[in-house]
């Protein structure tokens, strides 16, 4: 006995020493892509990240971080950490496997064999290596995520209820119960994810504490888990703050003491009555007293809170004497066990909020006012919203609207109005001036949520969301549909709507969201991935693929025509199901084994199901995540792979019916060590991130586009524009003179707030439109040039009155007199006159053009270059024609080009989508990464790029992240990234070459080749690698400018290649892409023909096969496509024109 | 170790206590510690006028966390420490 304890220590160490070596070699030496480097921020300077917050991640983060002098290595530190934690993980599934087999595998004296030693031990290395070096985990083991740390807390609390179930015969082993319940409290600090166990704890401990279990007793134990759940999410999380917040505004607002003193009082009394409880279960026999004493901690927490007005009121009656009947009732018979129950319980409640109370960290943090600071929870309002991730909406779950279902409307007056159901009251921190220099909550109404035609929603709604239409449309195909009719209020009629069916509903529920985005990821990880770039039901990205060529085949088609980089993608990993078959098999086996078996099954079953097939009930998800989600499902990957170590066990059983046990078990201890070798062989190239500095490079090249002077701004939307910069500035005290200003945060008042304070060197924002008239609630959205009235002509006909038609109808009869200010367009006089009016009715933009005066001696001390020939207007002017209204980010972006006047440059990354806000596309001339915002028009005659500014950036400034290391692993995010920084040089050297420096066009060819080879590119689809071959024809380089533009349009016949090699069914689907591909292909052949690029007409002669043959298939299928098959013989008919030489007659 | 004592029916409740006087201690200081790595932690603050460096000092950003995920260890180490200071109430 002593014997195995000591072999399963040391071989879970091994397993541990496997996992940390290959996460060590692999780890990404800096910040990657997405949440990591905001998370790295977060965690070296204890600055404010995303909701719901990760404090305790923070606080070991922010340990490693020490471990080095050197700023550059912290994220490499933190990285690090995870690599530690991940391997922690495997660690502890080790031990878990082995201890789930030994329970299965022992005699009645608790002895176990050497044989089956070897047998348990080899199903340990199987399945947590399998695990290991599995795709999804290994992603999240090699950097700055929450996910690692997240996975080795559900390793770890899942190991701890085993530990428990070993020794809980006696009193310590309660100890077990209660490290749980702090492990679940710290767990909140870092990600909710583990609240998920519980059911199986709830389960392990069922088992242990019944004679025995029924079907009955076990859905009572279900039920009870989820509760349990919910206790802890809506009760315990959001209830704390609720209370904490009930408390402050009273001490606050009634009685006058500033901020926080409430808050204070109230952690304070709640520790004091939760450890008193504690103390008396150890001086008092009463159990009634410490019944009741349990309840009114409960109470404390708040956990009855989480429903409105007399609910909540009921809810708490209905607690109280449910759980005091119910507990009064299990323990009154035997007064000293009530007396150990109710000591763990109180503890574990005690524990629970202990951990909960790193939480702190944020509000404190929050309070230093860092410049990161999401969503500023610095009050117990601020931080329940920031806990429940408020801003990111409500995703309807059990019944809810369609994303076809129209708005309920209301009456307001004479108009009809969106109806919104009020929810809680608001409440905001009041500035000194404002409440006479004491602290003061100001009550800012409720919370809204929008309401709907109650006909048109459905149960269990899976398509939901409206921006997300045409989405669901293309996934479904056709819909089924169902017919309502619902009365519409704004036109008094009845109306008729085909809303999506329950049937439509499943379908995409199990096509869509259980199958492509549940199991397609399950798959990956234990059968074989197609290849790392993002799918969305396309037959050549993303797919599960198995290795064995004949299911392939009918999986994806014949994956030999597939273009060749598709086909070397470094994230083709095939496994040929081996994973799969152990896990099926070692949960047969398990069910197989009696009791015990059954009740494993069942509970490793339970985190199976919490961790996956729940989660994506949870999330409802639209079609077109910006990414792949694997990440969200590795807990059920984990419990999947508990099974495929047992499938080794498994497999020795099976066997030993036929041959010798000692033959079986070595057999299945050499599939134990193939397997994982195996999927090692496959992941470990597209998991090893190490020589990879994409991510910072990109921030920097970011910050470096912009001027050295005048502490530019930068404006940025999406997270890979937005986070790299920030981590480049606040961890790396890199160009801490810019200021990265984010337009979608702009929506939130909070982060306007944010902007205002400078930051570092970098003074605050200028907005010119007053703090009172940017918050919540206040210039959310203004109409743009809205009706004010109707006239009607003589005949009859009405026409609209606009604000704009009436103010200058104003101006036209009472010359002289200038009631919104001398130009009434001019922004200053906007901001004046009507976004800053006090009556709210007048908060518009009075025109849809709006001028912008432009201050010409300004403009020339700011050292912006004003191309020869351009003569500055009087006005910039902005068009707003196309918009109804003007969103928080467009009216402060106009406002701040305004108030900078000139003197603060401002940029917009060049990856940043503006159309969204405000079309100034007009005014940008392209600097590096970074377009800057010009007072005069870029789109007639004058050149967009700034070659001399955008020349010095590129040459000398820019950094390559080791894109020329050709081994480097580039996965899907890193290539587009890639792809951009490619982009703006071959663009930068196009530029050159029009305005004839052919001599620094070369210059910036050769170092866009040497820097960023085609090594980096080649896992895109899009490149502008033709367009380079094309430029360096026209440089001279006529043979290097032939071999590159011949990369990039073998690649694209090789799609063609790839679509001709369909089958009907297929190719039907696929005709947008095919057409979009033979459109694509064909302006590169073009481009090169005109240039005189070609010697022969091979290369035409190629393209045109494929056209020919595509155009006869599409022919074939009917008369539905006969519109592309004419565009096609167009297409044809073109290239008839030319002459044997290959020099071409066409225009 | 409790001698085995193999029964067919559910074993007898065993009173007592899981924590002893020990792990109330090391759990009460260790919270305690966290309580002052967050008063550490406090400051001067950044305002609109105004960046203050201080918040990220080395006392605020470096010595307080690092006290205060000691103090949650010490809660930890406070829970599953040794397995000798119950008290039996054996009545």
């Amino acid at each position: 006995m002593i014997n195995y304890k000591r072999i399963n220590f040391i071989c879970g160490w091994v397993a541990f020493a496997i996992a940390a070596l290959a996460y060590g070699l692999t780890v990404e030496p800096s910040v990657s892509f997405w949440d990591c480097p905001e998370f790295i921020t977060s965690g070296s300077k204890l600055e404010v990240g995303h909701p719901p917050g990760a404090p305790i991640f923070m606080l070991t983060a922010n340990l490693f971080s020490h471990l080095s002098t050197d700023v550059s290595h912290i994220a490499l530190l933190v990285n690090g950490m995870n690599a530690l934690f991940s391997a922690g993980c495997i660690l502890f599934l080790f031990w878990t496997i082995t201890r789930l087999l030994f329970i299965l595998l022992k005699d009645k004296e608790e002895q176990i064999n050497t044989g089956k030693i070897v047998l348990v031990m080899s199903s340990g290395f199987c399945g947590a290596l399998v695990y290991a070096f599995s795709d999804t985990f290994w992603f999240s083991a090699v950097e700055g995520e929450v996910y690692a740390f997240s996975s080795f807390l559900t390793a770890l609390t899942f190991w701890i209820i085993l530990k428990w179930e070993e020794d809980s015969h006696s009193v310590q082993s309660d100890r077990w119960l209660i490290l749980l319940a702090y492990l679940i409290g710290l767990s909140i600090g870092v990600h909710l994810l583990n609240l998920l166990c519980i059911p199986a704890i709830v389960f392990v401990f069922y088992y242990k504490k019944t004679l025995h279990p029924t079907p009955k007793g076990g859905l009572v134990a279900l039920l009870f888990s989820f509760l349990l759940i919910a206790f802890v999410l809506y009760g315990i999380v959001p209830g704390i703050m609720k209370m904490a917040g009930i408390v402050e505004l009273f001490f606050v607002n009634q009685c006058g003491f500033p901020f926080h003193s409430g808050t204070l009082l109230y952690a304070f009394v709640l520790l004091l009555v939760l450890s008193s409880t504690v103390l008396l279960t150890h001086y008092t026999g009463g159990i009634r007293l410490l019944i009741s004493f349990f309840i009114v901690c409960c109470l404390l927490l708040g956990v009855t809170l989480c429903a409105n007005g007399l609910q909540t009121v009921a809810l708490t009656l209905f607690f109280s004497f449910s759980v005091g009947y119910l507990l009064y009732k299990k323990l009154c018979a035997i007064p000293q066990q009530a007396l150990r129950v109710l000591n763990t319980l109180t503890l574990s409640l005690l524990v629970i909020v202990l951990g909960y109370s790193s939480y702190a960290l944020i509000v404190i943090r929050s309070v230093a006012n860092p410049p990161m600071d999401q969503q500023s929870p610095e009050d117990p309002f601020a931080l329940k919203d920031y806990l429940a991730r408020e801003q990111y909406g409500d995703k309807p779950l059990l019944y809810g609207p369609t994303f076809l279902s129209p708005r309920a409307l209301k009456e307001s007056g004479h108009f009809y109005v969106y109806e919104y159901k009020n929810g809680e009251a608001v409440y905001r921190k009041s500035s000194a001036n404002q409440s006479g220099g004491k602290d003061y909550y100001q009550p800012a109404g409720y919370k809204i949520e929008p309401q709907y035609q109650l006909e048109t929603c459905v149960w269990f709604p899976r398509m939901h969301d409206t921006r997300h239409a045409n989405g669901y449309r293309d996934w479904l195909g056709t819909m089924n549909g169902k017919t309502v009719t619902y009365f519409d209020k704004a036109s008094s009629r009845n109306v008729v709507l085909e809303i999506p069916s329950m049937q439509d509903n499943l379908r995409f529920f199990f096509s869509y969201q259980l199958n492509y985005m549940y199991w397609r990821y399950f798959l990956w990880n234990f059968v074989g991935r197609q290849n790392d770039i993002q799918g969305s039901g396309q037959l050549e990205y993303g797919n599960w693929i198995t290795g064995i060529s004949f299911i392939d085949r009918l999986l994806i088609g014949d994956e030999t025509l597939l273009p060749d980089y598709l086909k070397q993608n470094k994230g083709r990993n095939v496994y040929y199901a081996l994973p799969l078959l152990l896990g099926i098999m070692g949960m047969i086996w398990q069910v197989s084994r009696g009791k015990k078996g059954v009740q494993q099954f069942n509970v490793v079953l339970l985190l199976f199901f919490m961790t996956g097939i729940a989660i994506v009930l949870y999330l409802n998800q639209t079609p077109h995540e910006p990414r792949e989600r694997d990440y969200a499902y590795a807990g059920s990957f984990y419990a999947f792979s508990i099974w495929v170590g047992m499938g080794v066990a498994a497999l020795a059983h099976f066997l030993s019916r036929k041959i010798k046990m000692k033959v079986s078990v070595a057999f299945a201890t050499l599939v134990a060590w193939a397997v994982p070798l195996q999927v090692l062989g496959q992941t470990a190239d597209d998991h090893n991130r190490s020589g990879r500095y994409l991510c910072r490079d990109m921030g920097k090249n970011y910050l470096m586009s912009m001027s050295e002077k005048g502490c530019p701004i930068i404006f940025v939307n999406g997270d890979n524009e937005t986070f790299p910069l920030w981590y480049n500035q606040e961890v790396e005290g890199f160009r801490t003179d810019t200021r990265v200003c984010n337009l979608m945060y702009l929506t939130g008042g909070w982060y306007v707030e944010q902007m205002r304070r400078p930051a570092y060197c970098s003074p605050g924002l200028p907005f010119s439109l007053a703090p009172q008239f940017c918050r919540d609630g206040v210039n959310d959205a203004v109409p743009v040039n809205p009706i004010v009235n109707y006239t009607i002509d003589e005949a009859g006909n009405r026409h609209e009155v606009r604000v704009k038609d009436y103010i200058e109808k104003i101006y036209r009869d009472n010359p002289g007199k200038y009631p919104y200010g001398k130009d009434p367009f001019e922004w200053s006089n906007i901001v004046k006159y009507w976004l800053s009016s006090s009556d709210e009715d007048l908060r518009c933009i009075p025109t849809d053009e709006v001028h912008i005066s432009i201050d010409k001696v300004a403009v020339a001390h700011s050292g912006m270059r004003i191309p020869s020939g351009v003569e500055l207007p009087q006005f910039m002017k902005i068009n707003l024609k196309d918009r109804s209204y003007l969103i928080r980010p467009g009216i402060l972006l106009v406002d701040l080009i305004s108030s900078c006047n000139w003197e603060r440059p401002l940029y917009v990354a060049v990856t940043c989508n503006l159309n969204e806000y405000l079309d100034i596309k007009n005014y940008l001339v392209c600097e590096g990464m970074a377009s800057r915002i010009v007072p005069y028009r870029t789109d007639s005659l004058v050149e967009n790029t700034n070659t001399q500014e955008m020349y010095k950036n590129v040459m000398t400034r820019f950094k390559f992240g080791g894109l020329d290391n050709k081994s480097l692993y580039m996965d899907e995010t890193n290539t587009r990234m890639a792809v951009v920084l490619h982009r703006q040089l071959v663009q930068l050297a196009e530029e050159l070459y029009k305005e004839g420096d052919t001599r620094k066009a070369l210059q910036v060819l050769q170092q866009c080749s040497k820097k960023i080879p085609f090594s980096a590119l080649q896992n895109a689809e899009y490149t502008r690698v033709g367009r380079m071959g094309l430029l360096y024809h026209l440089l001279g380089e006529t043979e290097q400018g032939r071999k590159v533009w011949q990369t990039d349009y073998d690649k694209q016949l090789q799609y063609l290649r790839w679509y001709e090699g369909m089958s009907d069914s297929r190719l039907k689907q696929n005709k947008k892409e095919c057409i979009e591909k033979i459109y694509l292909t064909n302006d590169l052949l073009s481009e090169a023909v005109y240039a005189g690029m070609l010697t022969g007409t091979d290369d035409i002669a190629c393209f045109l096969r494929y056209v020919s043959k595509l155009r006869v298939r599409f022919v074939g299928f009917g008369t539905e496509y006969t519109a592309f098959v004419n565009t096609l013989n167009t297409l044809l008919k073109e290239y008839q024109n030319l002459n044997p030489s290959g020099v071409i007659s066409r225009k | 170790m409790k001698k085995k004592e193999k029964r067919k029916e559910f074993p007898q409740p065993i009173f007592g206590y899981a924590l002893g006087k020990v792990n109330y201690c090391l759990m009460l200081s260790g919270y305690l510690i966290v309580i002052v790595g967050f008063l550490l932690m406090l400051g001067p603050t950044s305002g609109e006028q105004y960046f203050e460096p201080d918040i990220f000092s080395v006392q605020r950003i470096g010595v307080a966390p690092v006290t205060i995920l000691i103090g949650f260890l010490i809660i930890l180490i406070g829970i599953i420490f040794g397995n000798k200071n119950i008290h039996k109430t054996n009545t």
